[in-house]
């Protein structure tokens, strides 16, 4: 475990020196500017188009930014050959993914949180507040499926190989991701043959990202937008719970796959 | 018991595959290679482009396994964290995160060594001076040539104090200054007694630098053999140019047992350069019929030369 924290924070500061960060604060920025302007035009309340889009920032910007940082290190790897000189050091190969995760939630957390902040100034700028533990919750659960996602396209690194495919898998799964609701709608309406086979396999393979979205059950901003919905502390482990188990999972199957492949 | 090889190599054999899944190229980049590297030796292994010689050293160094066969350093299995922990690792062409400085590369790989902070500390100074770096350790390596960026990779592969380095073409892409800065380096760690196992097809560094030399071609270790005893047993030759020869100079030729071989209209010979003069006086070439000296071969390069056209002919 030392091996990899050590890894993950190299990759960490190696990353914010380079030029993720000005992409990510101009997408920052647009978000933020974004939710003023749709709230000058929307009949909705400025503070919940505010709260709604920036949620949905925190969700691309965390995304984004596990994708550009595994890109990145990916890119080094087979183009470079940066890491030659780091797997013959003592460092077991599950320990540099290991640290390859940590290294990219870190500064999906650091992106995170400038993001927040950029929300919560913008609030404060135009006369409404966004700071509440369930805002801070909904942002936190966001991030954990970044970390999700993190493990995912480390996956998809390992086994592409070259950028764009992982791009393209990565990306695909995000979104898919999103729909694995639909998924057991479509299960239900089929009742037997390779259809059904197959999305039964899609749902148990893809991470279901809908699970970390809890702005529709929690009260943001002071409103309660699913009144009734009694918000219990399993509510909040079982996302948690099952972002852990996934990603674990998704880590493990990339370690095995890593351990064969040659460098 | 008696001290174990700092390399060996028994009958190693790897084959890779690439292509599509569906039309797999495969190629043998190895074909049962066996060596030995004695502690304290100096070993150099040389060969043509895609002789095999980093796949090999991949093979040692635990990077690639081998489908059959065995590499072991210091007796230990190569890629075990035991032997990785004794050994030295400079690629070639070595690169580096762009945006950090020498200092934090070095830092962070001697972290990776689980060296204690003030030792490493002071170990990443000691050696960026040694490299010569110590005006630019705090330079993002953005900003460095590629004989910086190689030095710094020599300081990387010695920042635990190993017994043993692997250097992987450590000079190629260099300009002469930092060739000549690298072979200093080199020397510099022969004197301090480590094991130096380092891959190249430049021939002359070899004979320079090495104790002994492995010959590899198409996959294969052709010779194996102490620097000195090669440079006694091959004569150092020179290629000879000749615009015209004629029956008799030919004849002459065949009888000293000289090839002459005829391109472009030029007569090519290759001779002994201890048997230079003694060739030139029994051709009797005519006055302004002087031979021009087109290139001249080290006995390492003679050695050389004759074991691949050996192997090419079968």
């Amino acid at each position: 475990m030392r091996q990899s924290w050590v890894i993950g924070i190299n990759i960490f500061r190696q990353l914010l020196r380079n030029r993720i960060l000005t992409v990510l604060a101009i997408f920052a920025l647009a978000m933020g500017g974004l939710s003023v302007f749709l709230g000058e035009l929307g009949q909705e309340s400025e503070a919940r188009l505010g709260r709604d889009f920036g949620l949905l920032g925190v969700e691309w910007i965390g995304y984004i930014t596990v994708l550009l940082c595994h890109v990145v290190l990916l890119f080094e790897e087979t183009e470079l050959k940066t890491i030659t000189m780091l797997l013959v050091k003592p460092v077991a190969r599950w320990q540099y993914l290991l640290g390859k995760l940590v290294g990219s939630s870190l500064l999906a957390a650091l992106n995170v949180a400038g993001l927040v902040l950029v929300l919560l100034l913008v609030g404060w700028a135009r006369g409404y507040s966004l700071a509440s533990l369930p805002f801070f919750l909904a942002a936190f659960f966001l991030l954990w499926q970044s970390v999700v996602m993190s493990a995912v396209v480390l996956l998809f690194s390992v086994l592409a190989s070259t950028v764009p495919a992982c791009v393209v898998y990565s990306t695909f799964t995000f979104f898919l991701g999103h729909f694995t609701g639909n998924l057991v709608e479509w299960m239900a309406k089929l009742n037997e043959g390779a259809a059904l086979v197959l999305v039964r396999v899609l749902y148990y393979l893809l991470p279901n990202l809908a699970i970390f979205n809890l702005s529709d059950s929690l009260p943001l901003g002071g409103e309660n937008i699913k009144t009734g919905i009694a918000l219990s502390a399993a509510s909040f482990l079982w996302p948690l719970a099952y972002g852990a188990i996934y990603a674990l999972a998704v880590l493990l199957l990339a370690a095995w796959q890593y351990q064969r492949k040659e460098i | 018991m008696s001290q174990p090889y700092a390399i060996e190599v028994i009958e190693v054999q790897k084959r890779y595959q690439s292509g599509d899944f569906w039309r797999p190229i495969k190629a043998q980049a190895l074909r049962g290679v066996s060596m030995q590297v004695r502690p304290g030796e100096v070993y150099g292994l040389v060969g043509v482009n895609g002789a095999g010689k980093t796949t090999l050293m991949k093979v040692m160094t635990g990077l690639l396994r081998p489908d059959q066969g065995q590499a072991l350093v210091f007796g230990l299995p190569a890629g075990s964290m035991a032997a990785r922990a004794r050994f030295g690792y400079l690629p070639e062409l070595p690169s580096f995160p762009k945006y950090l400085s020498a200092r934090e590369v070095l830092d962070f790989y001697g972290r990776l060594q689980g060296m204690e902070p003030r030792a490493r500390q002071a170990r990443v100074a000691e050696l960026l001076k040694w490299v010569g770096l110590a005006e630019a350790l705090d330079k993002p390596i953005r900003e460095y040539s590629k004989g910086m960026q190689q030095r710094v990779g020599l300081a990387q592969a010695l920042l635990h104090d190993p017994e043993l380095v692997f250097l992987d073409e450590p000079i190629s892409g260099l300009d002469p200054l930092g060739i000549k800065q690298m072979r200093d380096l080199f020397l510099s760690l022969k004197a301090q007694g480590k094991t130096i196992f380092f891959n190249t097809h430049i021939l002359s560094e070899v004979e320079r630098l090495c104790d002994r030399v492995g010959l590899m071609h198409r996959g294969r270790m052709l010779l194996q053999a102490p620097v000195a005893d090669l440079a006694s047993r091959h004569a150092s030759t020179v290629t000879l140019a000749f615009r015209s020869l004629g029956p008799a100079q030919r004849r002459s030729l065949k009888a000293m047992r000289l090839v002459a071989s005829q391109e472009n209209q030029v007569w090519t010979v290759a001779v002994a350069n201890a048997q230079l003069a003694p060739v030139l006086a029994k051709l009797k070439l005519p006055r302004g019929a002087a031979p021009t000296v087109i290139s001249a071969n080290s006995p390492l390069e003679t050695a050389f030369i004759k074991a691949v056209r050996a192997e090419e002919q079968g």
